[in-house]
Order: C-alpha cells, then structure tokens, then sequence
C-alpha cells in the first residue's frame, strides 16, 4: 500500500466513523472474551442446525423414497460436516481470520459503543413497525414508524420526516393498492388508514 | 440468432421494459455509490416479480446489476471504501493513485475498462448461444441433475477459507428448500405441524431476512459514508486527468484490457465463482505477468486498475452464461434472476437457446444498454451522484427497509412471512458476524426443487444406468476438474489479497 497513510485522507473524506477492515488493537484479554463469545454463538448456531437436520432425518422416514432422497442425503452430509465444525469451534484458541468469496463480515470501526447503540436504534425501530403492522395495519405503521425513526433517529426535521410519511403512504397506496391490488391483513387493534380513507382507496 | 436479435430489440424497446430501466437506473447509481454495499434493488424487483411481465423483471435485475458494477469503484477509488465485494480490489492501486492526485486518471480508465468490459462479457454471452444450443442437444435430465448439483456446492467448495461453512449452508438451504408439499410422492415434507409450510418458505421473505436487512443494518451501524465536501472536491480535482485515463487504458494497456476482460468472462462463467472471484483473479494475473508489477502494484499501478475494473464487469456477461443456459446461478443476484425467471415461468435451460432465445438476447442487450447508458451518465454527472451518496445511511436505511418489508410481505401476501424474514435476519446477522458465507443457501434454495425435478425424471427414464450415459460422465469429470482448478486459483488470489490488503483504518 501508498506510504502515505489512507487513515488521514480517510477520515477527512468521511463523515462516519467506518473502518472498512479492522480497528483499534485489542488486548489479549479482549480477544479471549471475544473468542469465548464468538465461539458460543457459534455453537448456538450450529445447535440449531444439528436439529433442524435431525427433524428432518427423522421426519424423512414417514416419506417415499422418492421425496426422501434429496433431504436425507442433505441430512448425511450436513450432519457430520456439522460435528466437524463443532468440534474446530471448541478447540480452537484464536478466532480465525475468515476469507470468504461472496460475503463479507459486519464492519467494526474504533466506537464499539455507538455502533451498538445504532444496531439496536435500527432493531427498535423494525421492532416498532413490525408491531404497528400487527395492530394498526400497513398503511399507518409503515409510513409512520419510518417516519418517526427518521425524526429521532436520523434528525431530519419535521417537515422532511413529514415529507417521507406521505410519500411512503403514497408508494403503499399507489403500487400496492392500487396497481397490485395487494390484499392486507386484518390488524389485531384497528386499521385508522382504512377507517378515513379505505372508500376513496377502492374507488381508484 | 439475427432474427432473434432483432426480435430481442422490439422487445426491449417497448414501453414496459425502458420505464423499468428509468425506475432502476438512479436507485442502482446510487446504489454502487454507498460505501460497503447498495440498496436491495433486486430484492424489491423480486417482491414484484409476480406482478411484472418476466422480461421487464428480468431486465430490471440485469440492468441494475450492471449500471452498480460501473458506479461501484468510484468509492474505492476516491475513498480507499470498496462500493461492494466487486470493488475490493480497485482498492489496492485506485486509492494509492487518488493519495497521489491522480484520480482522475484511475477514474477514466475504470470507466473504460468496466464500458469496454461489460461489452465484451455480452459478446461473449451472445457468442456462446448458439454454441450452447448445440451442446444442449447432447444434455438429458441426469446431465442438468448433476449441474443443479454443481451448481448448490461450487459456491462451498470455492469458499477459501471456509469450506466446510460454505458445504454446511449448501446442504442447509437444500434441506430449507425441502420443506413444503412435494408432487414427487404426495407427501407434505417437515412442516412441523404447521399449515404455513405446506407451500414451503417463501424465497423473498429469506432474501430480505438473510441478505438486505443485515446489510442495512451494517449500513447504518457502521455509519460509513462519502463526505459531501470531499468527494465533490476530489471529482471537481481529477475532471482534467479523467479523459487522459481513459485514453490510458485503450491505447497503451489494450492487451492487459482485453486480457482482463476475457478472464472476468471466464471467471464470471464457471459455476459458483460468480463475480466477486473474477476480478481478484485478474488482478492477481496481470501482477504476475505485467513487466515491473510485482514492484509496482498496490502503489498506485494504473494496471492493477485496468485489471481488475474490467474483469468486474465483463463477469456480468460471464455469470449469465451458467444461469440462463444451464440454470446455475453464479451470485445471490443471479439466483434472483433465476427465481424470477422461474416465478414468470421460464425456466432456464434448452428453452432459453431455442424457442425463448430472444429472451436471452434481451438480456444481452440489456447488458449493452446499460454499459453504454451509464459511463457517459457518470462521466458527466458523478459529481451530483456522488452528493446523493454522501446522504446519511441513518437516512437512506429507513425507507429502504419499509421497502424491503413491503416487498418480502407482497410476494405471497402471508403476514407469517414477515417473521419469517425475522428469524432469517437473526440468522443472517449471524453469519455475517461469524464469517458463514450466506449465498450458498439462497442457491441451494433456488436449486434444489430443479435438482429434485431432474433427478426424478432421470430416475424414472434411466434408473441408475444415468451413470454410464458418456455425457454424465464428461460433466462429471469437468466437474471435478473445475473443482480443484477452483479451489487452487482461489487459493492464489487468496494469498494476494491476504498479502496485499492491509486494514484501512478511516477513522
């Protein structure tokens, strides 16, 4: 690479506080913790790969053959291979450099603290508009959670959030209502959209 | 083939496909503009897929991948930041050359090389159509059977690195795909008792849990983005040196283009490689073979760009070859392409060479199209794309995720769909956290139900002497070649990333 150092330019370059590989170098007790938890959730993940082949294999006994073949011999080669990744997650000391063809890692930057804290903002808000689509329906909880993310979250100001609910409510109404005659489901609480404005939307 | 061509273009210049490229063309420019990866154009095409004429779906998808292949090394360029994992390698020379104030010229000759590129990936696409229709008079049931099954391992056997990962996920997505009621057998397969999985999980609701909503939020948790200022200031700087590069690369680099561009194809063309191989490939090609590279590359080489630009695009011409004709998509987007061509009912294979030909040269076209479209369109308007991409990922996320949700609810209208998409996104978020590669799952998923129809009509047409059938044989043997030639290469372009990446801290 350049001897002139990328991290000078880059950082008058970008507004974020990215790191594109890498970061801040951790301890040796920091990698142990890290290396423990990766390690857990990584055989979280595995456990639940394991039982979701073992359902399967013995499901695929009630089957003909001709609709078991494919699913067991998934299950006869997942599973050991399985066991052996097991196995390389318990015994390894140092979390592995990983080098993958068509996928890359989450980026860590050197302010652990705040990336988390945007992680769960973002998990909130889906959280809020998964739950206002279950009791008030698409056309309000999708426009207003974006909406009301955007204003706390992203600090765009009210107009301009404002602005972002009627056009997603737009989008919905236009394409989904009205070009796909999309069919919704009925919200556990009440649907407000549907209430003031569900006669015009049909009449489109 | 000319007829087809020219059935192929009144095809395409029809009202319905160019709205869907003027829809896609801003979003994919911006698209291959953020930092660290684009907006799940594809993913929402996919939500409409079942709405939209399979040829205007299917250009969409093309199109976008294209025009975002030619935006996506301004970033690694002007910032050090890939735009996407195709872009990774423009890093090693773009940047060091942009330090140097010569940006404008590894802008140009990206520009050239991706233009230059991209037509020579869909000539080599169009070449290699009625070379196909030839061979594919030889292939039966059992020969597709062994390429679907190519077509669900490659990616696994190619992931250096994480090979028994990448198997893992190949044999998870298949016994994914296996849920659901089966024609084969009559029987409803691992529904756990519940009604929602007789039809089997729906493909968008996984792509949107498992690939766009752990990008989004990478996106917005890392915070990456362009500068307004800087990146204006920079494309302001390097406007003069832009035309020099471009000549660069056509007059005194043409063999190392060309070169380049036909790797990326090859590359781009072998199961399971896909593109993000491709330009690696060749940047670790032309380091070996250029005079003085071995010194010179990753300091500021305008070949390392030139090497690794035009393989990137001519990869798009490449990776539609093994989809479009054989049915193994090579990358997560051409597995979208080969789920929507599926959803619009048309199904890859002999058909796509035969009667559904000028299909397949609209692809090609569309591969032009957006080549010729966008280079100029950047070349005269990066500046005012490149503020679009300074936009916050706070901002850009949001909306983009309601979009994602809507189309990942609208492809099956099953409000079920969305938890699935939850429960795939805490998957995804896991993988990418822990290095498990995610696109062999959606191919093992888009495979598996071709893998089963084949293997069941060759079953029932052969019986078990499928095996001693000379085709079989051949592929099998090509198979296990390609295997081991794959994984060898990999292993080349490996330890050159491995030497040359350094982390790039932009804090």
């Amino acid at each position: 690479m350049s001897d002139s150092s990328p991290q000078v330019a880059g950082s008058e370059a970008l507004g974020g506080t990215g790191t594109a590989t890498g970061g801040v170098p951790e301890s040796q007790e920091e990698q142990v913790r890290r290396r423990r938890i990766e390690s857990a959730g990584e055989a979280v993940l595995l456990g639940l790969v394991t039982a979701f082949f073992v359902y399967l294999g013995i499901d695929s006994l009630g089957w003909p053959l001709s609709a078991a073949l494919i699913p067991r011999l998934a299950v006869l080669v997942g599973l050991p291979l399985v066991g052996y990744r097991l196995f390389v997650v318990m015994r390894r000391t140092v979390a592995p450099p990983t080098r993958m063809i068509m996928d890359t890692g989450f980026r860590s930057g050197d302010d652990p603290a705040n990336e988390a804290k945007r992680f769960f903002w973002l998990i909130a808000y889906m959280a809020l508009m998964s739950t206002g689509i279950v009791l008030f329906g698409f056309h309000t909880a999708v426009p207003l959670a974006t909406a009301v993310f955007m204003y706390y979250f992203g600090k765009v100001g009210l107009f301009r959030s404002a602005l972002l609910f009627v056009l997603l409510l737009s989008l919905v109404v236009l394409v989904y209502d009205v070009f796909i005659s999309a069919r919704w489901p009925q919200p556990l609480l009440f649907d407000p959209f549907n209430a003031l404005f569900g006669e015009f939307v049909r009449s489109l | 083939m000319g007829e087809a061509l020219v059935e192929a273009a009144g095809l395409l210049f029809a009202w319905g496909p160019i709205l869907g490229f003027l829809v896609v063309l801003p979003v994919a420019l911006l698209s291959g503009l953020i930092p660290g990866g684009g907006l799940p154009t594809a993913v929402v095409i996919l939500g409409f897929a079942w709405t939209l004429d399979p040829l205007v779906a299917a250009t969409m998808v093309v199109f976008s991948m294209a025009a975002s292949d030619i935006t996506e090394p301004v970033p690694s360029i002007l910032l050090g930041i890939p735009g996407s994992r195709t872009a990774q390698a423009t890093i090693l020379d773009g940047y060091p050359l942009a330090q140097q104030g010569k940006a404008g010229l590894a802008l140009g000759a990206s520009y050239t090389c991706t233009l230059i590129g991209g037509l020579i990936g869909a000539a080599a696409l169009l070449i290699a159509l009625p070379m196909a229709r030839h061979l594919l008079q030889y292939f039966g049931a059992a020969e597709f059977f062994l390429l679907a099954l190519m077509g669900i391992f490659a990616v696994g056997v190619v992931s250096q690195g994480a090979m028994v990962k990448g198997l893992l996920t190949s044999t998870f997505g298949i016994g994914i795909a296996t849920i659901g009621y089966t024609p084969v057998g009559n029987v409803v397969r691992a529904d756990m008792g519940l009604t929602y999985l007789w039809e089997g999980i729906n493909l968008t609701p996984i792509i949107v849990g498992l690939f766009a909503l752990p990008e989004l939020i990478d996106l917005v948790a890392s915070d990456t983005r362009v500068s307004k200022k800087a990146g204006s200031t920079l494309l302001k700087e390097s406007r003069s040196q832009v035309y020099e590069g471009m000549l660069l690369a056509i007059r005194k680099h043409k063999l190392l283009l060309l070169r380049s561009s036909l790797i990326g194809t090859f590359v781009g063309a072998m199961p399971g490689l896909g593109g993000s191989a491709g330009h690696w490939i060749s940047y670790a090609s032309a380091q070996a073979t250029e005079k003085g590279a071995k010194e010179t590359f990753g300091r500021g080489d305008i070949r390392g760009v030139i090497a690794a630009d035009s393989a990137n695009n001519s990869s798009d011409g490449g990776v539609l070859i093994p989809t479009v004709i054989f049915g193994i998509p090579g990358s997560p987007g051409m597995a979208i392409l080969l789920a929507i061509l599926i959803i619009g009912g048309t199904s890859p294979g002999p058909s796509m060479v035969t009667d559904k030909l000028p299909f397949t040269m609209a692809l090609v076209l569309t591969l032009t199209i957006a080549n010729i479209v966008v280079v100029p369109i950047m070349l005269f308007a990066a500046p005012f794309v490149l503020k679009l991409a300074s936009i916050r990922p706070a901002v850009l996320a949001p909306p983009a995720i309601a979009l994602v949700t809507l189309a990942a609810y609208s492809s099956n209208f099953r409000t079920a769909d969305l938890l699935v998409a939850a429960g795939f996104m805490v998957l995804g978020i896991f993988m990418k956290a822990y290095g498990w590669p995610r696109p062999p799952i959606l191919i093992a998923i888009v495979l598996t139900p071709i893998l089963e129809q084949y293997m069941n009509i060759a079953t029932n047409a052969y019986g078990w002497s499928m095996i001693q059938r000379p085709q079989f044989l051949i592929i099998l043997g090509i198979m296990v070649v390609a295997f081991v030639y794959s994984a060898k290469m990999q292993r080349g372009a490996g330890s050159t990333q491995e030497t040359r990446s350094e982390p790039v801290d932009v804090a």
